[in-house]
């Protein structure tokens, strides 16, 4: 399983690790490596995560993710300053796989469907971070 | 000569796949290292992708030909240096 896709840090999964941790809907993440996590929750099935870092996450970055992980619940790209593209999310939305920001995915881990997830600003629309 | 280099590989999904785009981006890899660019990071898009977000413009992108012009002695002077160290 070749890793092709911007490589997160060590200091990044460092971080990544620790904050999901602490969330309240997971009971314990385990590093299956090549930057693959399981994130086991309270009350809901496993999310496997495929972290990167990647700029912005096209849709060749989803159809790759996808088909070396076929068990695959997100994509997510660690930095603030990153995103995707809109052909990714919803590629990803069409398939069950979310395809996130790191803050997304901590409000996805709350729900079932944690792939259809969508921030809301205080107005109640909805916040994507496509690019551009 | 920078020691970190973005790009960004626009393709055509009508006679690229995004399986292919993938192999394109490894290969800018490989060569990146060979040329002793140790960071080479490459974000693909479909065409339709770049038009939709506005990629080049927002982050002010040149074309790989313009940028290799202007690079050309250093370049050069690199893959003369890697083949002498891997004749």
């Amino acid at each position: 399983m070749p890793n092709n896709s911007g490589i997160p840090s060590w200091k990044s999964i460092q971080f990544f690790e620790n904050a999901i941790a602490t969330h309240n809907a997971v009971e314990s993440v385990t590093n299956r490596g090549e930057n693959v996590f399981i994130i086991n929750r309270k009350g809901h099935a496993p999310v496997v995560v495929y972290l990167t870092d990647v700029y912005t996450v096209g849709i060749a970055d989803v159809i790759d993710a996808m088909t070396r992980i076929p068990d695959l619940g997100c994509v997510v790209t660690i930095s603030n300053w990153n995103g995707y593209t809109q052909a990714a999310k919803d590629h990803g939305v069409q398939n069950h796989v979310g395809v996130f920001l790191f803050a997304e995915l901590m409000g996805a881990l709350n729900r079932d469907d944690f792939w259809a997830y969508v921030k809301h600003d205080d107005d109640g629309n909805p916040v994507y971070h496509y690019r551009g | 000569m920078p020691n970190d280099l973005d790009l960004v590989f626009i393709y055509d999904d009508c006679v690229c796949s995004p399986q292919d785009a993938i192999t394109v981006r490894q290969a800018l890899k490989e060569c990146g290292a060979r040329l002793g660019i140790p960071a080479i990071h490459v974000v693909l898009l479909s065409e339709a992708e770049s038009v939709q977000c506005g990629f080049i413009e927002s982050v002010g992108a040149v074309p790989l030909k313009i940028w290799i012009n202007e690079h050309r002695d250093d370049l050069l002077r690199r893959l003369i240096e890697e083949a002498e160290k891997n004749p």
